[in-house]
């Protein structure tokens, strides 16, 4: 096969490791933060009622008038926390090497084979796990918010994960459908 | 497209008509303009598809008609 001319992909390809190497310290670092301070950032809490913030238990650190929390925790909370949310960042660590997996076969000139369909796929699997911790992460903030006696619970969660996971199902199946039509053209004599 | 199965339902009668005329793979070949990989991939019946031009370069070269060279069994 003829390596590839298209100077983008050599690009794309350094942009994602420094997505891989930025991603993988983010996780790194906030676990060091995790285990060696003692609250649990960005568990957002939305008052709508300002004056409760007088009557916040002080475990309960405001940041700011009436957005974001911390709070102040046990290690497993934190543990939790840490696990199902900034350690998220890892799955971006993964899906951005598979990623320049698929970037490298087009630049050596033949993207349409059977494993880049695999690491579609792959990367459909890793996105829902990024959905899946989006979750368990809301449940771990309700419960840090119950062991705080908070009566304020709230949780924010996007959909966009199952969008994106959707996307790269489908992109799966088109490629599939690339390796088909390949191997037609170059079986054709 | 076929699917894999009906394609495997084209048996190519290369070998045969190569013994019959004394002539090897790669003489075919280079007659017909094929390449050597090529070739093979109609001799071994992993060909998915076969041009009407190669087809007739066969055909030519071979002196015979496209059913000594292939054959359907369903």
């Amino acid at each position: 096969m003829v390596r590839s001319k298209n100077r983008s992909l050599p690009a794309l390809d350094g942009m994602l490791l420094v997505v891989m190497l930025m991603a993988g310290l983010a996780a790194l670092l906030s676990l060091l933060d995790t285990v060696t301070s003692k609250t649990v950032a960005d568990l957002t809490i939305g008052l709508t009622d300002p004056q409760l913030g007088a009557s916040l238990p002080q475990s309960v650190v405001l940041d700011g008038a009436d957005a974001v929390v911390s709070v102040r925790t046990g290690l497993g909370y934190r543990l939790a926390w840490w696990f199902t949310g900034p350690a998220a960042s890892l799955l971006a660590v993964a899906g951005a090497y598979i990623l320049r997996e698929i970037v490298r076969t087009a630049r050596d000139g033949d993207p349409f084979d059977a494993p880049n369909v695999r690491r579609l796929r792959i990367l459909g699997g890793l996105t829902v796990g990024f959905f899946v911790l989006t979750v368990a992460q809301s449940f771990v903030g309700f419960a840090i918010q119950a062991d705080l006696d908070l009566d304020e619970v709230s949780a924010t969660l996007s959909f966009l994960p199952v969008v994106a996971a959707v996307v790269f199902f489908a992109l799966a199946e088109i490629w599939q459908r690339g390796v088909d039509m390949r191997d037609d053209q170059q079986l054709t004599v | 497209m076929p699917s894999s199965a009906d394609v495997s339902s084209i048996s190519v009668h290369l070998d045969e008509l190569l013994q019959a005329r004394g002539m090897t793979l790669t003489e075919l070949a280079e007659r017909v303009g094929l390449t050597l990989a090529n070739a093979s991939i109609l001799k071994t019946g992993k060909a998915r598809a076969i041009r009407f031009s190669t087809l007739a370069g066969l055909c030519a070269e071979l002196q015979c008609q496209p059913g000594d060279l292939l054959s359907f069994e369903p």
